[in-house]
């Protein structure tokens, strides 16, 4: 199995001792719980899907009725903000599965092929690489237009060389462990040796490593959005959000702020997160935390 | 000849999470000036705890419970790391390849390790004198040199030079045969011989090799689990070992002719704190059942030798 | 020590490779993705004869092959159209706007490499203590701000709210009128101080001081991560554990040898970092009024002016890359290991 029952739990128990970890985790399961939930638990539905205007409520200072204020158009920000976490994690989702899919699918594919064709794959990769990832995803969005499953596809497109090389990286390392000549020398054939063997123990670390892209990914997605090729109005993205009122920051500046502060928190939970995972993971840095009591 | 380290009663143990990894127990004994002492010991026997204790080189999570080491007066544990790393003690380490900076070459690093020394010497004339005993034909060059470009045997030569550059009283050798091939050996022993001749060095050898301890020694200490299980001549120990782990070591040093056993037993208690009579009862050949695995032997002394073992308990 | 001249001439072609890459991918995410090029770069109020002009321009009715040759050699000779929204060439645009985009980058990444390197070797100094903790927090949590949100919140406490610094712009506005400052290389803290006007000099230095930290942010919190972590691992070396027994004082081994150890993984990472500035700068830039590449491009594509967004980031891409080409070069200059 990819991520063991038995690596969860131990990955807990560390968990537990790592207070910046633990906090990342809290938020990213409140994170997931609000973005399935928040249809039904937002004060306001309506506004919070953008087709609400109340013209004489507009730019309503945070208050009891509207914790977070509310907008030009009369929109409660509060409501908007927590609908907001639904498409960040449509988003983050769905261009990190995509990238994977490619990335690995792509990645198989030339190492199998192997030889002239796979460092071709390598050298397109190594193309991709050359570029800013949120300006590759700028490039494609321009081409195929806005929109929230847009701006998925364009990131997804600009997002999956990393995932190659990670993947192009793991398999070459697997690829040369003893239990892999082991394997050959006991004449197993080359598929299970590629399917049962290389696969599995070549996929967790990029399957981990996307989960916790996930942050980075909404971060990137925002950016989109703010510079307006992403989620177009009236939908509640927090990036969108901010750009609807950067220019009014002197006038009510909680229409940028709180889906700020929402964005940089589900960004920074991943962070924590990730960081936690990758010093779990480095046995360096752990023999040094145990060294150390912590 | 005058007593040049003392080792009194010496007990360390590491604080790892929640709770504590005793490496020396109760660990005391002497080097004479100009003496070369081995510490034999398998890993885990606390070899090197000793030998970075005695370097003032202790991972921040050592706790030093007990003990006094004194070298020439001067109390080793309670004195500024500084007036001691390389004055009075130095080390050669034992990893050869990671042993210099990689971005530095090697003047560079001799003359840090000179620098809060007498500044009217000249440091390169120096490291190059000492380059040329160790048998270098161009110390110049080696002096330009960055690591990489020197071989294995050469970077020991260095290290070795830079260990003794400040003339310290006693040098501590971790393993040194143990990175370089079987024909190199042979030259590092000559060469640990020559510079002990020269300078007046003592020296304190850490390795797992029982063998070349005659050509390099005076003395041995065996240690087993933190403790010292027998002290002696190296011949003697060597032509005669009195403690059963010590019997063990030595029959398994490779030889042509005698057919020897090659048996090791796993130790079912991997922490030392765990047992309750002698450390070695679970993988003794001589195991009394009723009296190594209750109670902790002592230690009884045969002409200049000390064991610590129930068979020379008895005896006595 | 001299890099070898051949390392230097494989890099440089292979940087060469890698713009013909660049180049590629832009044409094929414009040229062959999209069922009909001409409506992208004629814009979105184009008359049929200008969609026949774009046609012709673009040899849509050659082979695909021959389309190829020509926009690298276009793309390779800097032409590149003319953008229809400002009514200039774009390459033009793209030279002016450049500079005020690199002035920016340049001063955030400087200054977030410098507070990152000095965060990094302390935290992993004091390895656990209340600074590490803080470093590592911050260093983590800074890579999850937002950087325009970051911008805004600036903008609005130290100039809305304290007035302290300028809202935005690069000078005051009446500075051409008032005080004749014309610019020259578009560097203007360079320009001022060429034309020997110190108060304006002040004034341009004021007004990139916020832009300049909130474009720091990202360098410096990859910075600061990586110098703790290789830092930690350099005080983990065998090396330095020996120069401690040989005498060698902590600070002298933290100092040179640390540092030195730390410094050509970091200059690897110096490319990433500027990455992380440009990307900065471009979105931060609308914000401050900042009128380099990023605002450019924001307005481009409020206008639908595509061909004038593709060419800008085809530029940053390009820069990019010759930036991490230096790096590499650079990285092997001071790292005795890798010279090949």
């Amino acid at each position: 199995m990819i991520i063991s029952s038995r690596f969860i739990r131990e990955y807990y128990e560390y968990l537990k001792k790592d207070k910046l970890g633990l906090t990342g985790a809290i938020i990213v399961m409140i994170f997931i719980f609000l973005a399935v939930f928040a249809p039904y638990i937002v004060p306001y539905p309506a506004d919070a899907w953008g087709y609400a205007y109340n013209i004489e409520q507009r730019l309503q200072p945070p208050s009891l009725a509207h914790p977070f204020g509310t907008d030009v158009y009369g929109r409660d920000v509060f409501s908007r903000v927590i609908l907001g976490s639904r498409f960040s994690l449509i988003i983050a989702l769905g261009v990190v599965s995509i990238a994977l899919l490619i990335g690995v699918v792509l990645e198989l594919f030339a190492g199998y092929l192997g030889g002239r064709i796979g460092t071709f794959f390598m050298r397109i990769t190594d193309m991709f690489l050359a570029f800013p990832p949120i300006l590759l995803a700028l490039l494609f969005a321009v081409v195929i237009g806005r929109g929230l499953l847009n701006l998925i596809i364009s990131l997804s497109l600009a997002w999956w060389p990393w995932y190659a090389r990670l993947t192009y990286v793991q398999v070459t390392t697997v690829k040369n462990m003893p239990y892999i000549d082991a394997a050959k020398i006991a004449g197993i054939n080359t598929p299970t040796i590629i399917f049962k063997y290389i696969l599995p123990n070549s996929l967790t670390p990029v399957t981990v490593q996307a989960f916790l892209d996930m942050g980075a990914a909404i971060l990137e997605a925002a950016a989109l959005s703010f510079i307006g090729i992403g989620v177009q109005p009236p939908n509640p993205e927090w990036g969108l959000m901010i750009s609807e009122g950067w220019y009014l920051i002197g006038v009510a500046w909680w229409i940028s702020i709180f889906p700020g502060i929402m964005l940089f928190l589900v960004v920074m939970a991943f962070n924590f997160l990730g960081d936690s995972f990758r010093e779990f993971n480095n046995p360096k840095v752990r023999r040094l935390l145990e060294s150390r009591g912590i | 000849m005058e007593t040049l380290l003392t080792v009194d009663d010496l007990k360390i143990s590491y604080k790892s999470g929640n709770y504590y990894i005793k490496a020396l127990d109760g660990v005391s004994f002497e080097i004479k000036e100009g003496e070369s002492l081995a510490i034999v010991g398998e890993s885990g026997s606390g070899k090197s705890t000793l030998g970075m204790a005695i370097a003032r080189l202790l991972p921040p999570n050592a706790i030093i419970e007990k003990g006094r080491i004194v070298m020439k007066d001067i109390d080793i544990l309670n004195s500024k790391p500084d007036s001691i790393r390389g004055k009075l003690i130095s080390m050669i380490p034992q990893e050869v390849g990671t042993a210099l900076s990689p971005f530095h070459k090697i003047s560079t690093v001799f003359e840090d390790v000179m620098a809060s020394e007498n500044k009217a010497t000249n440091i390169l004339n120096e490291a190059s004198k000492i380059l040329a005993f160790l048998g270098f034909k161009d110390p110049e060059r080696i002096l330009k040199s960055y690591p990489h470009e020197l071989s294995g045997g050469m970077l020991q030569r260095v290290l070795l030079a830079l260990a003794i550059i400040k003339r310290p009283y006693l040098i501590i050798a971790d393993e040194p045969t143990s990175m370089v091939d079987a024909p190199l050996r042979i030259n590092i022993v000559e060469i640990l011989n020559a510079v002990r001749k020269e300078f007046n060095i003592s020296m304190i050898i850490i390795t797992h090799d029982i063998a070349i301890t005659p050509h390099l020694c005076d003395n041995i200490v065996v240690m087993y689990a933190g403790k010292i299980m027998e002290y002696g001549k190296a011949k003697e120990i060597i032509d005669n070992p009195l403690n059963p782990y010590t019997k063990l070591l030595i029959n398994s040093i490779p030889r042509i002719k005698t057919a020897t056993r090659f048996e090791v037993i796993e130790r079912k208690n991997t922490q030392i704190q765990f047992y309750k009579g002698c450390p070695f009862a679970d993988r003794c050949e001589s195991f009394m059942k009723g009296i190594c695995d209750i109670t902790i032997p002592r230690y009884t002394s045969l002409g200049n030798r000390k064991v610590l073992c129930h068979l020379y308990n008895d005896k006595k | 020590m001299p890099v070898s001249l051949r390392y230097v001439i494989k890099r440089i072609f292979y940087l060469f490779l890698v713009v013909l890459g660049v180049i590629t991918i832009v044409f094929i995410a414009t040229r062959i993705i999209p069922a009909h090029p001409e409506f992208l770069w004629a814009g979105p109020h184009a008359t049929e004869e200008q969609l026949q002009e774009a046609r012709n321009e673009l040899r849509l009715n050659d082979p695909i092959w021959v389309q190829y040759v020509y926009f690298i050699e276009n793309m390779l000779t800097f032409n590149f159209g003319i953008s229809w929204s400002s009514r200039h060439p774009i390459s033009q645009d793209i030279l002016s706007a450049l500079p005020a985009t690199l002035e920016l980058a340049i001063s955030g990444f400087i200054i977030g490499i410098l507070i990152g390197l000095f965060l990094g070797i302390r935290a992993a100094v004091k390895y656990g203590s209340i600074i590490d903790k803080f470093v590592r927090s911050l260093s983590i949590s800074g890579s999850a701000i937002p950087v325009f949100w970051l911008a805004l919140i600036f903008q609005l406490i130290l100039a809305i709210k304290l007035g302290i610094l300028p809202v935005g712009y690069r000078i005051d506005p009446n500075a051409e009128i008032l005080e004749g400052f014309q610019p020259i290389t578009g560097f203007y803290t360079i320009d001022t101080l060429i034309e020997g006007k110190f108060d304006l000099f002040l004034d341009v230095l004021k007004r990139l001081l916020m832009p300049a930290l909130v474009v720091s942010v990202y360098p410096l919190c990859l910075t600061a991560r990586m110098t703790r972590s290789l830092a930690l691992e350099t005080l983990q070396e065998d090396y330095v554990r020996n120069m401690r027994s040989w005498g060698v004082k902590d600070n002298v081994i933290i100092r040179k040898y640390v540092i030195k150890a730390v410094i050509p993984p970091l200059i690897a990472s110096l490319g990433l970092s500027f990455g992380y500035a440009l990307v900065g700068s471009f979105l931060v830039e609308v914000i401050f009024a900042w009128n380099g590449l990023g605002m450019y491009v924001v307005h481009a594509l409020a206008n639908y002016d595509f061909p004038a967004v593709i060419i800008s980031v085809m530029t940053v891409a390009i820069i990019y890359s010759s930036i991490n080409t230096v790096v590499d070069i650079l990285h092997a200059y001071l790292d005795p290991r890798i010279r090949l």
